[in-house]
């Protein structure tokens, strides 16, 4: 049984161009993501895949005004301020990724994964929980 | 660890020299390093033959990149004129040179060698700010880097949870800062060398001489609490919170500790040496602490067999101002949560209890990464043999001096205790 991907990013990129935020839970309990192939915690290879959910909160912010050339050619910049945060997911890893500027973004908000932005390329993008609401509700 | 680490040889710091720090569009890291290697030879007893030198250890990060040429190693071998000793390049990205002190240290311990250079060297100016912020976030971790972040960014997001866990403001870094700048202007080799005070004094007079609205600024965090002469680079990190990009670099002459007096009547000694790996933003313990730095203080403390309150000075990694309040609590100055509130009431001052980055600190005297670790023990070595001039901190009975190095987002980090035993 269980999803015979390898448990590499290559393998959690293919997840996540299907929509899945998917990491690696290891026979002595600890739950990976990004996946792991060697559970860092036990040493241990017994491991199977498992879907992480996508709701978490903000627990570090900052909105960049300086970014790298290649974020600058996708138009962030001091008009356009790129937004990184770190998020603990609900299901206990913490995950790093853009966020969809809200006001007032700052620890503690409740977030959840961005389908429509995240893909391997650009990784998890993050928005306010409910942001996306009144499209699909 | 199980036992007790230690070398099974002492080491110990005969010489000690490096480039003035800035932006040098005339010089490569050849120059630089040579101009180092020049500040050294006159700091020792005497003639030094460049010859004695059995092997090298340079940190360099970015020049692959930066410069666009590899193995420095062999470089500098041959600009220094000691080929066919072996010279190792060493990469840790900001803490390359940290890691070289004490591989050098090794070679020396082991009986292997007896005298060997340690330096560190970087080119950075070449580029545009932009290029040097991407450039130098290759140092940063693979989904840390997909995010877009650079290390402003990787140091804005954890200034933001301290200031979430412990209730910190702006006001805070503002006093680190203002501090740096304060020791910077007294140290002639320092990139940016003036007080706060200082640069409003000279943009007011400016604006008087061409008669614009002069700027009345009430003091030093007023200053820097406004938006027009400290932009935002990061949130809630400011122009002024970041150290600039820099050329430099620096270099240190290591012996078996027997050898010593052969080239200093007055050398310092390798108390305790640590080193310890980290996660990055995704997968660290904390978001407010680096395990790599406090296992490496741990086991340089453990070697030297003192604790954080022996230390006398320290020179820290503050590549931003809030890296160098996580460095206070993570080395044992502090409490977790405390290094904020010391460093606003005046405890880091070249005065205080535990004087932090006399040098001006990456801040401001600079920070040619690669060659920050080596500077930062230049620093110790100035200090602990009462040669720092104006900035030299008080008491004749310097005795403990600490260096603090760090790589990528706590991913290598270096801790060095030098010890004067005369």
């Amino acid at each position: 049984m269980g999803d015979q991907r390898c448990f590499s990013d290559t393998g959690f990129s293919a997840f996540l161009s299907e929509g899945r935020l998917m990491g690696t839970r290891c026979s002595c309990g600890e739950l990976h993501l990004p996946p792991r192939a060697l559970c860092p915690s036990c040493h241990g290879t017994d491991l199977a895949w498992e879907e992480t959910g996508a709701d978490g909160r903000l627990v570090a912010i900052t909105r960049m005004a300086m970014v790298s050339p290649s974020m600058a050619r996708q138009g962030f910049g001091s008009e356009n301020p790129l937004c990184v945060g770190v998020v603990a997911l609900t299901a206990g890893p913490r995950v790093v990724g853009q966020v969809v500027e809200i006001d007032h973004l700052t620890p503690g908000t409740a977030v959840s994964v961005d389908w429509s932005r995240s893909c391997p390329e650009a990784g998890l993008v993050f928005m306010a929980s409910g942001a996306g609401s009144d499209l699909t509700e | 660890m199980g036992k007790q680490p230690r070398l099974s040889r002492g080491v110990a710091l005969v010489a000690a020299g490096m480039s003035d720090f800035g932006v040098w569009p005339g010089k490569d890291s050849k120059d630089l390093f040579l101009e180092a290697f020049a500040d050294l030879r006159d700091s020792a007893d005497g003639e030094l033959d460049p010859g004695e030198i059995q092997a090298a250890y340079i940190g360099n990060f970015t020049n692959d990149v930066f410069v666009g040429q590899s193995h420095w190693g062999a470089i500098l071998a041959d600009a220094l004129g000691i080929v066919p000793a072996p010279v190792t390049r060493t990469e840790g990205a900001c803490a390359s040179s940290g890691i070289a002190f004490r591989e050098a240290c090794f070679a020396i311990a082991s009986g292997f060698y007896d005298v060997v250079l340690v330096g560190g060297v970087e080119d950075m100016s070449k580029r545009s700010t932009a290029e040097v912020a991407e450039g130098l976030a290759l140092a940063a971790t693979p989904d840390e880097r997909r995010a877009g972040l650079t290390f402003p960014g990787v140091f804005g997001a954890i200034a933001s949870a301290y200031f979430d866990r412990y209730g910190a403001s702006r006001e805070h870094l503002a006093a680190v800062t203002i501090k740096s700048h304060l020791n910077a202007a007294d140290n002639p080799r320092a990139q940016l060398g003036r007080s706060i005070r200082e640069m409003m004094d000279s943009k007011a007079r400016r604006a008087r001489q061409q008669g614009r609205t002069v700027p009345e600024w009430k003091d030093e965090r007023e200053f820097l609490g406004d938006d027009v002469v400290n932009p935002v680079v990061a949130e809630p990190l400011h122009l002024f919170d970041c150290c600039p990009i820099s050329d430099g670099a620096a270099c240190l002459l290591l012996v078996a500790e027997e050898r010593a007096s052969q080239f200093n009547a007055l050398p310092l000694f390798v108390a305790g040496i640590g080193q310890g790996s980290g996660r990055g933003l995704q997968a660290a313990e904390e978001l407010t602490s680096f395990e790599a730095t406090r296992a490496a203080a741990a086991e340089a403390y453990a070697m030297a067999g003192v604790n954080a309150s022996d230390i006398q000075l320290a020179e820290v990694h503050d590549c931003f101002s809030i890296a160098e309040i996580l460095h206070l609590e993570d080395l044992g100055f502090f409490a977790a949560g405390q290094g904020a509130a010391a460093s606003l009431e005046g405890r880091t001052q070249r005065d205080g209890e535990i004087p932090v980055n006399t040098s001006g600190g990456l801040k401001c005297k600079g920070h040619p990464v690669g060659a920050t670790g080596a500077a930062q023990i230049v620093e110790l070595w100035l200090q602990l043999r009462q040669q720092a001039g104006a900035r030299q901190v008080g008491g004749n009975d310097l005795r403990l001096g600490l260096a603090h190095n760090l790589g990528g987002t706590g991913g290598t980090s270096t801790v060095t205790i030098l010890e004067r035993r005369d």
